[in-house]
């Protein structure tokens, strides 16, 4: 029961840019804390389910949890808190290693890859801009 | 055991919330470390029950606070149980006093407000 209500919270926090080990250090708490809910709802005479319930209900909206979540940046993965460099230098940073990694056997064929994608991003830009422009004039 | 239809600050007007969770958990930490479930119990004794959050919301913000340095966590066996108790580190303690001041001014501020919006 706990594990399947729990997954709301995980899927939000995820779903929020909240980094892994965050995430992951959030589930365990937050596991130990809905035990412990239940624990009380049980003491009160509640029967399983009904402990569940009220467990989750205490624990808050899953949403409410992501906001809060949002709300400390420093609990974010890098890309959401700095995306211009997750979106250009980070690809761009590969671009240029991967030839080391996949090895000197391969680096012609990565390098062509890579010219391509490139060559393909220049004319994708080139086309938006021109459509931009058209907008723009008339 | 169960509290249906919760209407507190926290729900009933969120903005008057910002930094109060933060506040409550220095203050509380700084007489005991405590684990996550033990300090929602005591934020709603402390306050007589007038501030009770969506329980999950605290660990964000014990997390943003142990990430910038005002709490230190450990893990602890109880009962079979690994629980993270969370304690007051040096820097905790002079945050606590800068927003205990924070608060004690605003406080005066709005007070000094309403006895002359009274008055007027």
């Amino acid at each position: 029961m706990p594990d399947v209500s729990l997954q709301a919270y995980e899927h939000e926090l995820r779903k929020s840019g909240v980094a892994p080990r965050h995430v992951r250090r959030t589930m365990l708490e937050l596991a130990d804390h809905f035990d412990d809910l239940a624990r009380e709802a049980r003491e009160s005479g509640a029967d399983d389910q009904r402990a569940a319930q009220y467990a989750i209900g205490e624990l808050g909206e899953p949403k409410t949890l992501a906001a809060a979540a949002r709300s400390q940046p420093e609990l974010l993965s890098w890309a959401y808190r700095f995306p211009y460099a997750a979106l250009i230098v980070y690809p761009l940073v590969w671009m240029a290693v991967t030839p080391v990694f996949a090895g000197v056997d391969y680096a012609p064929r990565v390098v062509r890859w890579s010219a391509c994608l490139v060559l393909g991003a220049l004319v994708t830009g080139l086309m938006i801009l021109m459509l931009q422009l058209s907008i723009t004039l008339t | 055991m169960c509290r249906h239809g919760r209407d507190d600050l926290a729900q009933s007007n969120p903005p008057f919330m910002s930094g109060v969770p933060e506040l409550l958990l220095l203050r509380l930490l700084d007489q005991q470390e405590m684990y996550g479930y033990e300090l929602v119990r005591s934020i709603r004794r402390a306050t007589a029950e007038a501030i009770s959050l969506g329980e999950g919301v605290i660990y964000p913000v014990l997390h943003g606070l142990e990430k910038s340095g005002s709490l230190k966590s450990k893990r602890k066996a109880v009962g079979g149980r690994t629980r993270v108790y969370y304690s007051l580190t040096a820097k905790g303690r002079r945050r606590l006093v800068q927003l205990q001041d924070d608060w004690q001014r605003i406080q005066t501020g709005v007070a000094t407000a309403l006895q002359g919006a009274s008055h007027a």
